[in-house]
């Protein structure tokens, strides 16, 4: 699903070039759930960024799902991931000015029209159970519904690759955990691989693979714990977490 | 969801700004769009006023002056020329029309002119009047259509003139009741009204005059027709015989009958120069080319108008700034909206399209509004501006430029736009893993 071969990624501040990312190699199958560690600025976003086609890398080849990132222009990166790639965030970032079922088709891909697709978007909110909530307007919903509304909005068009930047970060304890639990469920429903950068090891613990991406001066990613992850990198073990 | 489901979720969320940009956009066009309808008014008036009468006479002085009473009603009558320059104008080889007028008094602010019938089949041809006959004889009068619908007229009423083109308590087309007094179908008259002024007779048929009125309340006219609507100043002017204002003021003497202009249509233009040449070396009568005289009006008029055009362009400007600050806070208020757009697959352009399409949007629902306003502004205002400029205003007619002003009204609005949209265009999507 995700191959990554000699990816290098740096920032440019003022005149000096920073490195964030050097990834010698990376493999990730299809319907995996991973979940990914490691401290501020050790790259985890960058990651994501470059899996998402908002970025693209300095240096090495990028695929997902056979679609060479590294190779496509700005336009196609955007039709790539409206097409392959569902995204989560930590704010939720619903359209505040729609409500939840038209946030969901402002994303949707157009296979299903009139009450096909009203049925296969309330069957989405039933799911998640918010079927009494599809014409609220964000502001309206509870921080753990708005999250659930934009898991719906991540996953309506049965994306291969689904990612998750912080997805539980501003909600309280239960809703997290019951959140990351549904995130689980759907993707591994769906068949999507799953990929979610999170500060919490508790959380972390309940995906099948964790991978931890080592501090900023390593340039490496590196498996946690190593024996769960796919990861094949020259650099593997140095200063791998435990 | 459609592109335009959006911009209208957009645009109700934020619906006080997006209704105060559409009332701004659309007080714009609709104050334009009356401009252009008078404008257009003045011109078609201009084209339309004197009929084939190419050439006026009358007594010497402004020409404008004689060109705007004898076909537009407006202003003060010329002085009088003697009835005989129209004798010696008929006799004219060149001449295949020509009318006398006479003019000086009023009913109800309205002016009361004497002509020929056959005036209105040569100007109007065979037009079938809306009520009645026409006159035949002295003392019968018809009335133009806004007359009859604004003083509730019927064929068979019958009413007193008034001595000028004053009426007390209702407006006038001269402000100046000294001056109209002056006014008169001839010297005599004026005379022996500057005597009677301060005998303030007032008419029994609803003048209020505080002009004298003793000759005119002897001298009863009954209505016998209507016009139609013409869409010229007839349509705003009561006519009657040419020999009223001789009968009102009881001169009998041929010598002392006077007329105020002489309506020429002549057979071609080389015979129109050689009456002029003529008559103009006359002592006591000018003779001028009616469009001549009427380019010069509308081209003072135009020099007016560059000042309300200067205004109304200060309007746009303000209206394009509306938009502008309402964009721009959309801008401000909604760039994660647009960060996440980007980031769930929409492009760039996409993007751009959308903050365009709200500006173009509100600008097209502005212009549109302001269309109707102006329409109904015109509409509402159309006997106003008839009674107050003698201008027709066709408030259902489509006014030259009116498309090229929703034009330009779009035109502003994407310019508008452009800014906010570029800011829009080069919103780093990144931004919201940031936040």
């Amino acid at each position: 699903m995700i191959q990554l071969h000699q990816v290098r990624k740096s920032y440019r501040n003022q005149q000096q070039l920073l490195p964030i990312l050097d990834i010698p190699h990376w493999h990730v199958a299809q319907g995996d759930r991973i979940a990914l560690l490691g401290p501020s600025g050790s790259g985890k976003s960058t990651l994501l960024y470059l899996l998402c086609g908002v970025l693209a890398p300095d240096e090495g080849t990028c695929k997902v799902g056979n679609e060479p990132l590294h190779q496509m222009t700005e336009l196609e990166r955007d039709h790539f991931r409206a097409k392959h790639v569902g995204i989560i965030f930590q704010d939720f970032h619903l359209i505040s000015s729609l409500s939840a079922k038209q946030n969901i088709e402002l994303v949707y891909d157009g296979s299903l029209h009139g009450r096909a697709r009203h049925s296969h978007i309330q069957q989405w909110f039933e799911r998640v159970g918010l079927q009494d909530r599809m014409n609220h307007l964000p502001g309206q919903l509870s921080r753990g519904q708005q999250q659930r509304v934009a898991i719906i909005r991540a996953l309506i068009n049965r994306p291969s690759l689904l990612l998750a930047d912080e997805p539980t970060g501003s909600l309280d304890y239960d809703t997290a955990q019951y959140t990351m639990n549904l995130l689980l469920q759907l993707a591994q429903e769906e068949g999507s691989t799953l990929l979610t950068v999170t500060h919490d090891q508790h959380l972390a613990s309940q995906y099948p693979k964790q991978l931890h991406i080592s501090a900023i001066n390593r340039l490496a990613v590196h498996p946690y714990p190593a024996e769960k992850s796919s990861m094949n990198s020259r650099r593997l073990m140095e200063g791998a977490a435990t | 969801m459609s592109v335009f489901q959006l911009l209208w979720r957009n645009m109700m969320h934020r619906r006080t700004l997006s209704l105060l940009t559409i009332v701004s956009i659309a007080i714009t066009i609709a104050l334009l769009l009356v401009l252009l309808q008078v404008r257009a008014g003045i011109e078609h008036g201009a084209e339309k006023g004197y009929g084939p009468f190419e050439l006026t006479l009358g007594s010497k002085g402004s020409s404008t002056q004689l060109v705007l009473n004898t076909y537009y009603r407006v202003g003060t009558p010329a002085q009088n020329i003697p009835q005989q320059v129209l004798h010696d104008v008929l006799k004219e080889s060149e001449v295949a029309h020509a009318y006398a007028m006479t003019a000086g008094d009023s009913y109800q602010g309205y002016p009361i002119v004497g002509m020929d019938a056959a005036y209105f089949y040569t100007r109007y041809g065979d037009q079938t009047m809306k009520a009645g006959g026409m006159y035949t004889k002295t003392g019968e009068a018809v009335i133009g259509s806004h007359v009859a619908s604004q003083l509730g007229l019927r064929v068979g009423d019958t009413f007193h003139g008034n001595h000028g083109l004053v009426n007390g308590g209702s407006h006038s087309f001269d402000n100046s009741p000294k001056e109209n007094s002056e006014v008169t179908p001839n010297d005599q008259h004026e005379e022996a009204h500057s005597e009677q002024q301060a005998e303030a007779v007032g008419s029994e048929h609803h003048n209020e005059s505080d002009e004298p009125n003793h000759d005119h309340e002897h001298f009863e006219y009954r209505i016998v027709g209507i016009l139609p609507t013409l869409g010229t100043a007839d349509d705003r002017a009561v006519f009657t015989t040419l020999d009223y204002a001789w009968h009102v003021h009881g001169i009998t003497n041929v010598e002392d009958k006077m007329i105020t202009a002489i309506l020429v249509q002549p057979k071609s233009l080389l015979g129109a120069q050689a009456i002029k040449n003529k008559f103009n070396q006359r002592a006591d009568v000018q003779a001028v080319y009616t469009s001549k005289a009427v380019a010069d009006v509308v081209n003072v008029v135009d020099r007016g108008t560059e000042l309300v055009q200067f205004v109304s362009l200060l309007c746009v400007l303000l209206a394009a700034i509306t938009l502008l600050l309402s964009l721009t806070s959309v801008v401000t208020e909604r760039k994660k909206d647009v960060g996440l757009m980007r980031l769930i697959g929409k492009s760039r352009l996409y993007v751009w399209t959308i903050l365009i399409g709200e500006g173009m949007f509100l600008t097209g629902i502005g212009a549109m509004l302001g269309l109707f306003l102006g329409h109904l502004a015109t509409s509402f205002s159309a006997s106003s501006i008839l009674e107050w400029s003698g201008v027709h205003v066709d408030a259902l007619r489509i006014a030259p430029g009116e498309i090229q002003l929703v034009l330009g009204a779009l035109i502003v609005g994407f310019l508008a736009s452009i800014g906010p949209a570029w800011k829009v265009y080069r919103v780093d999507p990144l931004q919201l893993f940031r936040s």
